[in-house]
């Protein structure tokens, strides 16, 4: 899979790529802002994503991706920029090739995801139940920032797609608190997995008031194979850290 | 005088003036019938003077709704439009021909006839009503806008012939209309200012002389009726001009106010930035960057991502008044989390948050979060948080930072810190909305804001 980065300078993205990411299924290539070079390249090759620096010298990025949209209609966009700018702010025609933005300094992970989404297609979610309770994008463990949400998490994949309520969650999570403090508890653990989720853009989760529901598209889950086929072969304890676990294995 | 109090009385005086004038044309109903004279021969410069005051002023009252004070304008044009059509009106002319006035009065104002003032004192009191109706939701202004276009057609087009009382009709039908639309908006908003009294008393006015005058045209009553029209007009107007040096005197304090806001909110604005990048902080936050990198590359790189985030938040709060409140709690989080990358003891935030649909002055919140980390020593006890919530009640948004640290004496804090004086002035200039601040030794601190509804979202 081809990608080329267009920035007028040398850019840190250069070794991010390169040396920290070092995907070898990935062949990258640099431009400065020549835009014959450029366009030659794009023409005779075919490229899946370009990472295009907006304000350069000799082209601006904006006009430089129209042109590459008209060489190559499937081609996706990144846009490397220090300020904010937002998909809003795009004309229509790139905004649908635009997959985001990078800002500067880099975020490696951000980077990641752009790059697994091009080579990997949809993005999938993979839950580990049995054992550790774990999840990972596109084989990259997701981190949660906080133990709540996390647990959160692991009870939505537990109900299964079933609808969990804010009630329900709160008995099992907080079963000791009074309700008054459980509840901003249980809307933390709500905001900051809605968070994380907004962060992988992996928005699995209908929210809704004082109710959750997971779309179970592109997920895979071990504990639903489990549910499937009781059979099948699994290592470790079923989320061993949760008191409520227990009560859901016996199905 | 509270609100209620004012709508009360404002409605028991036009229903007062209204009822006067149905009184006082059937009281006058037992007198001579004379009927009209027939006019419009020596004033057709009158007209085209008359004509170009009117294009004149509606012009004004089109470049004054952009303006942010125009009322005062308004009631002087309606105030004079109105004292034209009591004092040329033929019915005033009839009204001194009757009493001892000097005769050669009665000429001049004969000779001065009324028609055309009608028209301009209707025609700018739908004007002041558009005004009004930029208010309103597009829906009914349009509507209004619309009928009295047509009335002003049906009126003009039936004036010279026989029909004309079906314009007289048009008239107040039109009126009715506009003065149900805003009753019911004032019902429904619980909404009451001075301008609304104004253009109602002025409707009912018109509306009670039209009234009159329809029913004197279809001789259903006495033309003398019109004389005590008048005199309910003069009524009028003198109601009017009381709530016009009322009015007048308050937007002219309220413009003065406003050019000092401006320049006001631009100060505190332009001191919330100087304040808000701290250089203590920014260099505390390189160092701790700096060190991370030599302990692991990964950890220096989220914590510069961390700290790009806050720069950014903060050179885009130059071009920004409020931003959502969505977009303020990632604020937050990014600030908190670069506080909790050189604290041993991490700051636990709850984000107890309901609703998220609203606007906040941008970066306004942080100066409570900041004072919660520096004095509330929430970070040394096992259970201490910084809980932010966000509720939204029947009547507006509830927004809460509290924390359960050591809190302070409230009396104490006269001298608030930079950046909270700094919040609470752009929360009351941009929102009206006061913060409260409750503490209590050993208990915490809660900050309370009662966020109003966006108008959309009602």
């Amino acid at each position: 899979m081809k990608i080329i980065v267009v920035d007028d300078e040398m850019s840190a993205l250069h070794t991010f790529l390169t040396d920290v990411i070092g995907r070898t299924d990935v062949d990258y290539k640099f431009f400065k802002d020549d835009v014959e070079e450029i366009i030659g390249y794009v023409s005779k090759n075919s490229v899946a994503m370009a990472f295009l620096d907006i304000t350069m010298p000799k082209i601006n990025g904006l006009v430089l991706a129209e042109r590459l949209i008209e060489l190559d209609p499937n081609i996706q966009l990144v846009f490397i920029t220090g300020l904010n700018v937002s998909k809003q702010d795009l004309a229509p025609t790139i905004r649908s090739h635009t997959v985001g933005f990078l800002y500067k300094p880099y975020d490696v992970d951000a980077l990641e995801r752009f790059l697994s989404r091009t080579v990997d297609g949809t993005a999938c979610l993979t839950a580990q139940m049995f054992g550790a309770f774990d999840c990972f994008i596109n084989d990259k463990i997701v981190k949660f920032s906080s133990q709540k949400s996390k647990e959160l998490f692991a009870l939505l994949l537990t109900y299964n797609g079933k609808t969990l309520t804010m009630s329900d969650a709160i008995s099992q999570l907080w079963p000791d608190v009074d309700t008054d403090k459980s509840k901003p508890l249980y809307r933390d653990a709500v905001w900051r997995l809605r968070k994380t989720l907004n962060e992988i853009n992996f928005n699995c989760i209908n929210f809704s008031r004082a109710q959750l529901a997971l779309d179970k598209q592109n997920i895979r889950c071990d504990y639903w194979d489990y549910l499937a086929d009781p059979q099948t072969p699994h290592k470790g304890e079923f989320l061993k850290s949760y008191s409520w676990s227990s009560e859901y294995l016996v199905t | 005088m509270n609100k209620n109090a004012q709508r009360a009385i404002a409605y028991f005086a036009n229903f007062v003036l209204l009822f006067s004038g149905v009184i006082a044309a059937l009281i006058s109903a037992a007198c001579d019938y004379t009927p009209k004279p027939f006019f419009f021969d020596s004033t057709d410069v009158l007209l085209i003077i008359v004509l170009c005051f009117l294009a004149v002023f509606v012009l004004v009252e089109i470049v004054s709704v952009f303006k942010i004070s125009d009322s005062t304008f308004h009631t002087v044009l309606t105030s004079l439009a109105l004292f034209c059509y009591i004092f040329f009106s033929d019915d005033f002319v009839n009204l001194l021909r009757n009493t001892d006035a000097p005769t050669y009065l009665a000429q001049l104002f004969d000779s001065i006839q009324f028609g055309f003032f009608e028209l301009l004192t209707l025609s700018l009191v739908y004007f002041w009503n558009y005004t009004y109706a930029l208010s309103l939701k597009k829906r009914h202004a349009i509507c209004l806008m619309v009928g009295a276009a047509l009335c002003f057609a049906a009126y003009v087009g039936l004036y010279f012939v026989d029909l004309q009382l079906v314009g007289y009709f048009a008239y107040w039908i039109e009126l009715c209309a506009v003065l149900l639309v805003q009753y019911r908006e004032v019902y429904r908003n619980g909404k009451t200012d001075f301008s609304f009294f104004v253009t109602d008393t002025l409707l009912q006015a018109v509306l009670g002389l039209s009234l009159v005058e329809t029913l004197c045209n279809a001789r259903l009553i006495h033309s003398s009726a019109v004389g005590y029209a008048s005199f309910y007009g003069l009524v009028c107007i003198v109601i009017f001009f009381l709530i016009y040096v009322a009015f007048a005197m308050r937007t002219d304090r309220e413009a003065l106010k406003a050019s000092k806001y401006k320049l006001q909110y631009e100060t505190v604005k332009s001191e919330a930035l100087r304040a808000q990048i701290k250089p203590h902080f920014v260099f505390n936050s390189l160092a701790v960057i700096q060190s991370l990198y030599h302990k692991s590359l990964a950890d220096g790189d989220k914590a510069t991502n961390l700290f790009s985030k806050h720069l950014r938040a903060n050179v885009e709060a130059v071009n920004t008044d409020l931003i959502p409140f969505e977009r303020e709690l990632d604020n937050i989080q990014v600030y908190i989390d670069l506080e909790n990358m050189r604290q041993e003891h991490p700051f636990n935030v709850i984000f107890d948050v309901d609703y998220t649909d609203f606007e906040i002055p941008v970066l306004s919140l942080q100066p409570y979060i900041e004072n919660a980390i520096r004095y509330s020593r929430i970070n040394e006890k096992p259970d201490g948080y910084i809980k932010i919530s966000s509720v939204r009640t029947d009547e507006d948004i509830l927004l809460e930072i509290s924390d359960n640290g050591v809190g302070f004496d409230t009396a104490s804090i006269s001298d608030k810190s930079c950046g909270i004086r700094n919040s609470h002035e752009r929360f009351s200039m941009l929102m009206g909305v006061e913060p409260q601040i409750y503490s209590k030794q050993g208990e915490g601190t809660v900050v309370t804001l009662h966020i109003p509804f966006a108008k959309e979202s009602q």
